[in-house]
C-alpha cells in the first residue's frame, strides 16, 4: 500500500511541476497571470509585420528603447549579447533579439538593424510612426515612454523609457521579465531554464 | 557652452599649471580608476564613459566639468539615469512595468573627501556627445576632467565592449 501511496505522490508531484512549466527556478520577474503579447504587431524588416512571438522552440527578447541612448540601452544590449555568449550555441541560435524604437524621429528602421547588428546577428528592429500603435502597444506591455519636448530639428533630446527586457515564447506569452542591472549570467541561466524545458 | 573661449582655455591651462606645480605632478588626492568607455555601434552618435574617482585627500572636492578631443567626440557632459516622473500629458504607455529612466545633465559632482564616487551603467557617466567615429574595441580615450580644487585631470579610458 504504501508503494502505491508514493507513487502517486511521486504522480502528483510531477503533474504540478509540468503544470508550474518549470518556471519556480527563473531569476528574472514572474507575473501572475503571465502578460500575453501574442496578439500584437508592429512594422518590421521589408514592410513585413511582426507578431510579437517566437519562432517555434525559441524565444523573442523584447526591449524598448532608441539608438541615441548612451547609457542604458547599450548596457542592456551589451548585456544581452554577453549573456548569449555564455549559452551553449545551439541554445544562442533559438533567441532573437527584438527592439522597439521608441523614437521614430530619428531611428530610421535600418539604423535600429545597424544598431542591433553592433550586438547581435539574430535581430529585429521594430518601428512605427504611428503613435497611437506604438502607444497599444507599450500599455500592453506595461511599458511608458515619453519623448522630450524638443524644436523641429533639434536632434539633441532624450527620451524617458521603461528599461525592462521581456521574454517572450512561441505563444506569445511573456514568460520573465528582466529590469535593468540585470546580470548577463541570471539572464543566460534564465533562457536556458527556459529553453530547455520540456515541450508540451 | 558649445563654444570654449580663448579666455576660458587660457583660464583652464593656468589651472592646469597652478594644479600641476601645487601637486608636482602628483595626484592631490584624486584618483580616477577603471575608466572605460563602452563600444559604440557604427551609427550611433552618443557615448558613454564610466570610472570610479577616489578622494583620497583631507578636502572634499567637486568634478564639475569634463572635456573630450573633438577628434573623438564634439563634447562630454556629466551626466546621471535617473528614475524619472511620470507625466499624465505626455507620457505614453502603461506604469505597470515600474517606471521609466532617463537622463539629466549634472552640473557638479561632488566627491567628498575619503570616498569614491563611481560612474558606471544606470548611475552617473560621461556622455560623450556626436562620436566621430565609433568607439572600437582595444582603442583608448582621453577625457579631461575638471575638478572644482584639484583642477584637471587626464584619464585614459579604454575602450571595451562590458565594463572591467
Amino acid at each position: 500500500m504504501r508503494r502505491s501511496r508514493t507513487a502517486l505522490f511521486v504522480l502528483v508531484l510531477a503533474l504540478a511541476v509540468a503544470a508550474c512549466g518549470g518556471t519556480a527556478s527563473l531569476k528574472g520577474a514572474v507575473r501572475n497571470p503571465p502578460l500575453e503579447v501574442g496578439t500584437l504587431s508592429l512594422p518590421g524588416p521589408d514592410g513585413r509585420e511582426v507578431t510579437m512571438k517566437a519562432e517555434p522552440g525559441g524565444l523573442l527578447l523584447v526591449y524598448f528603447g532608441y539608438t541615441s541612448c548612451p547609457d542604458v540601452c547599450p548596457t542592456t544590449m551589451a548585456d544581452i549579447s554577453e549573456a548569449l555568449t555564455e549559452l551553449h550555441p545551439d541554445q544562442a541560435e533559438k533567441v532573437t533579439v527584438a527592439m522597439v524604437t521608441v523614437d521614430p524621429e530619428r531611428d530610421t528602421l535600418e539604423r535600429l538593424d545597424d544598431y542591433l547588428g553592433h550586438f547581435f546577428s539574430r535581430r529585429l528592429p521594430l518601428r512605427t510612426e504611428d503613435f497611437d500603435r506604438l502607444s497599444a502597444v507599450t500599455a500592453a506591455f506595461g511599458v511608458q515612454w515619453e519623448i522630450e519636448e524638443h524644436e523641429p530639428g533639434d536632434q539633441a533630446y532624450d527620451v524617458a523609457h521603461t528599461a525592462l527586457t521581456y521574454v517572450v515564447d512561441d505563444t506569445g506569452t511573456v514568460r520573465v521579465e528582466w529590469p535593468f542591472g540585470f546580470s548577463s549570467e541570471d539572464m543566460a541561466a534564465d533562457l536556458a531554464a527556459l529553453l530547455e524545458e520540456p515541450r508540451a | 557652452m558649445k563654444r570654449t573661449s580663448c579666455r576660458r582655455r587660457l583660464a583652464i591651462a593656468s589651472v592646469l599649471v597652478v594644479t600641476l606645480a601645487a601637486c608636482g605632478g602628483g595626484s592631490g588626492g584624486l584618483e580616477v580608476t577603471e575608466a572605460w568607455a563602452r563600444t559604440s555601434p557604427a551609427m550611433a552618435e552618443a557615448g558613454a564613459a564610466y570610472m570610479q574617482i577616489t578622494n583620497g585627500g583631507g578636502a572634499d572636492d567637486a568634478l564639475v566639468g569634463v572635456s573630450v578631443d573633438p577628434a573623438v567626440a564634439r563634447s562630454a557632459e556629466i551626466h546621471e539615469t535617473v528614475m524619472a516622473e511620470a507625466d499624465d500629458e505626455a507620457t505614453h504607455g502603461s506604469d505597470m512595468g515600474g517606471g521609466m529612466m532617463e537622463m539629466r545633465a549634472v552640473d557638479r559632482l561632488e566627491i567628498p573627501a575619503g570616498e569614491t564616487v563611481s560612474l558606471e551603467p544606470g548611475g552617473y557617466h560621461i556622455m560623450l556627445l556626436d562620436l566621430a567615429s565609433p568607439l572600437e574595441e582595444g582603442s583608448t580615450v582621453e577625457l579631461t576632467l575638471t575638478f572644482e580644487n584639484a583642477g584637471e585631470l587626464v584619464v585614459t579610458a579604454e575602450v571595451r565592449a562590458t565594463g572591467p
